[in-house]
Parts: C-alpha cells; structure tokens; sequence
C-alpha cells in the first residue's frame, strides 16, 4: 500500500481511510511527519490511548495543519471542537440577553487560530479552531465534562474529592455494571466521590479563566482507552483481562446459537453474556484453567439456568 | 457509511493487488463479514495446508480492529480451540494503518515465529518451549487432518 510518500505529488492517501488527500484538508504529525486527513487522524485520537502515529508508532506532539500553517498541540487539540459545540449551544442561549463582546488578540492558546475577527455570529464559531473561546469570555461558561464518556454538559454532576475528576452518574453505574462492582469510587484513584452542588471546585480549572474544562479529557465511549479504564478499575476477580476474554469466548459460543435461532434478542444477550461470564469468572480465581473447568459445559448450564 | 467505504477500497486493492500467500473476501452480500485464507508458510510445520478465517468488521472500523479467528482447527501456542488468535495488534496495538493484507500477512508469521510467552494455549507454549519436535509432529499432524 503506497500510504505516506512524504514529499510525493501526486494525489497522497491518507493512510486511515485510505481516499486521496489535497492540501486543505491534510495535516502532518510531527515529528514523524506521516499525513493524514485532520478529520481522520481527529478520529483515531478519540479513540486511541495516546498520540502514537498509526504508520510507525512514533508519539506525536502537534499535528501541523498544513494549509494554513498552523502547528495544534494535540495536548489541547483534542478538547477544542467539544468546547466550540458546547460554547455555541450556551451562546445561542445567552444571545437574547447579551451582545457578544468584540474578541480581543490573546495568545493564550499560542496553537489554536485566531485570525477570523468577523466570525463572532454563532454559525461561523465553528468553522474555526480558537475565535469561540474569545467570544465566550466575559460570560463565564463553565464546561464539566465527564472522564468517561467524554460529553459535557449539566448532567456531570459527581466528582472525586481527591484528584477532582468530573463522572456522569450514569457512566459511572454502567461503568459499575460492567466491572461487576458495587461501591463506586474514582475510575482514577479509588478516591471518594462527591456530588457536585452549586459551587464548583475552582482547582478545577484547566484552561483560561472563562472557559474552563474540568479535567478536560476527551473520550469516546467505546474507545480503547474507556475500555483501559474498565480494564484497571478494581475488580472484584482476580482474573486477567486476557483470562476474561478466553472465558467470554466460551460463554459467547453458547450464547450465540440461542441468538441465531432468534430465541433471544439482544439486549437479553447482552445481559445474560454479563452475568454468565462473571459467574464463570468466580470460578476461575487462580486463572483460567480449562483443564480443571469445563468451561463450555459451565457456560451452557448457566445460560440454561438464565433462560 | 465510512467505515464501508474503507472496505471495499480494501477489497479493491485486494483484488488489483493480492498477497501471494493469502486471500480474502466477503462472504455472500455482507461487507461486514469476510472469509479469508492462508497457505501455510513453506518453513513452518503449518505446510502445504489451507487454514480458514472468518473476520468481522466492526462499524467503527479502522477505529477499531476486525474481529479474525481460524474456522480450520489449527495447533498453535496463539491460537485455541474456538480459532481465536491472541495476537497484539487484533487488540491493544491495533492502528488504524493496517489493513486485513497487512493483518493476514502478521498471521502467517505468526505461524512461523510463534510467541510461546504470551500464550492462548499454555499446555501448547509449553510444548513448544520444551520439545519442539513434538510440537511440529503434532502440528503437522493436525495440519493434514484438518487443513488438506
């Protein structure tokens, strides 16, 4: 596959989705300087647990976009879209109420785009990377996101009292459902969680003084990092994660003959899979072990226990 | 969808440009379920055989890596009895730059160059760390049985 022929003219392909690449829409992670899509490399960054370059693994620093010159620090860069959304939804609120400040030249984000002074009207705040977080300030918005799911909105509303990270409740109980635990304490570090009431934390503010994001990591729900996350939050069996994908395998063969035969539907499956597997689990406390348990014949009988 | 378009640019290629040692395909009208298949590699025990593989695509994908096990019963210290291969880059070190060529070809040298120390199969790793003759008996053995 010809991906990546840095310094080639002809029509480059982005290495992830594989179409062909122009200059506007290309951008370079350095310092490898492979080139993809910026909305495809975006993507990957939603869903990978670092800034690796997905040709040959290098960390990446900043993703230099290409036609406008601009160097983004993926640190940050990440985040910037989620605010600019959010931002826009709480502007288009405020707007009755209050004229938008003219935005003012502040490097406080050397990395982001601040060239487009006219674009202060809502519909254009998201074409751009950096004039939104001008535009907000004054009006003070908070943003508390959530270190699970990603989404930020008003429904965050648990904290850790000790490192401060942000959970919706309902992440964290799905969260809890997943692992098979009962108590729930911070996905970070074990902290005691509290529950957000009218004033917020100020230690929380990560980025300038108007917008702010607390802790703000972006995930996406079904990135590998969650899955990290669900991996390393304690649990309650000391089986590996690879010992739970063998004992998965087992009940998920049985299970699927019922699926197939359209005698469970799929939320029932799902539910069933979660149960069997953790009862499975419990058996297997010094690792899996198919020599000493019949899995196969474990999983049928608890299955056919469920039905 | 883009995660379609991916695909069957990936079949495309396939198609204009095969891997001498192996194939893949869709099975019947689904792009989302493929079969594939790989010649047993000359220098392992595994040849002269044609071993089976099913691969699913999740919506996601390339986001997230295919799902690929072996239909053929095949002996090895990576993958077990269901076909399931414990291999990295199907799971943590998936990145969006691979494609099934470029996954099936880490298979085959999987089947070379087994990895006895990450194993899906300990009495099979075992095996191979402690009697390697053995091993290549029984994996040829299981090669002519199941996959010629």
């Amino acid at each position: 596959m010809c991906e990546n022929n840095a310094g080639n003219n002809a029509a480059e392909i982005c290495g992830i989705c594989l179409e062909s690449m122009n200059h506007a829409d290309q951008g370079e992670l350095l310092p490898c300087r492979h080139r993809y899509h910026i909305s495809c490399i975006r993507k990957w960054h939603l869903h990978s647990n670092d800034f690796k370059c997905p040709t040959c693994r290098k960390e990446s620093k900043t993703l230099h976009r290409k036609h406008d010159n601009i160097e983004i620090d993926l640190k940050y860069w990440c985040n910037v879209s989620l605010i600019e959304q959010f931002a826009k939804l709480q502007l288009l609120n405020q707007e009755e109420n209050e004229e938008i400040n003219d935005a003012e030249e502040d490097a406080n984000e050397g990395s982001e785009d601040d060239t487009k002074d006219e674009e202060h009207e809502p519909e254009g705040l998201l074409e751009a990377e950096g004039p939104l977080q001008h535009a907000c300030e004054g009006q003070g918005i908070e943003i508390l996101q959530c270190a699970l799911c990603g989404e930020m909105d008003d429904s965050v509303t648990l904290y850790c009292e000790t490192c401060e990270t942000l959970f919706h409740p309902s992440c964290l109980s799905e969260l809890l459902c997943e692992v098979g635990e009962k108590d729930s304490n911070c996905t970070e570090c074990y902290g005691t969680l509290s529950r957000l009431r009218g004033n917020k934390p100020s230690s929380m503010v990560i980025r300038d003084s108007n917008v702010r994001i607390y802790d703000g990591r972006m995930r996406d729900k079904r990135s590998i990092l969650t899955e990290c996350i669900y991996n390393r939050f304690t649990p309650t069996y000391t089986v590996s994660y690879e010992d739970k994908c063998r004992i998965q395998e087992y009940v998920r063969t049985e299970l699927d003959s019922f699926y197939h035969r359209g005698s469970i539907s799929k939320s029932r499956y799902i539910t069933i899979n979660k149960h069997v597997s953790r009862k499975l689990y419990g058996l297997s406390l010094d690792g899996f072990d198919p020599v000493r348990i019949n899995y196969r014949e474990q999983a049928r009988l608890s299955i056919k226990e469920f039905m | 969808m883009s995660s379609l378009k991916r695909i069957t640019k990936e079949l495309n290629d396939l198609g204009r440009d095969p891997p001498t040692s192996c194939s893949a395909g869709p099975v019947g009208d689904d792009v989302y379920h493929w079969q594939a298949s790989i010649m047993g590699p000359p220098d392992s025990p595994y040849a002269g055989g044609v071993f089976f593989l099913s691969i699913h695509f999740p919506t996601d994908y390339p986001f997230k890596p295919p799902k690929i096990s072996f239909t053929t019963k095949i002996y090895h210290p990576n993958i077990n009895a269901n076909g399931n291969i414990c291999l990295d880059i199907l799971k943590d070190q998936w990145s969006p730059a691979l494609t099934i060529s470029k996954v099936l070809l880490s298979i085959c040298s999987l089947l070379t160059d087994a990895n006895p120390d990450d194993p899906l199969v300990p009495e099979i790793a075992h095996l191979y760390k402690t009697d390697r003759s053995k091993y290549e008996a029984t994996a040829r053995e299981w090669t002519k049985k199941y996959a010629i």
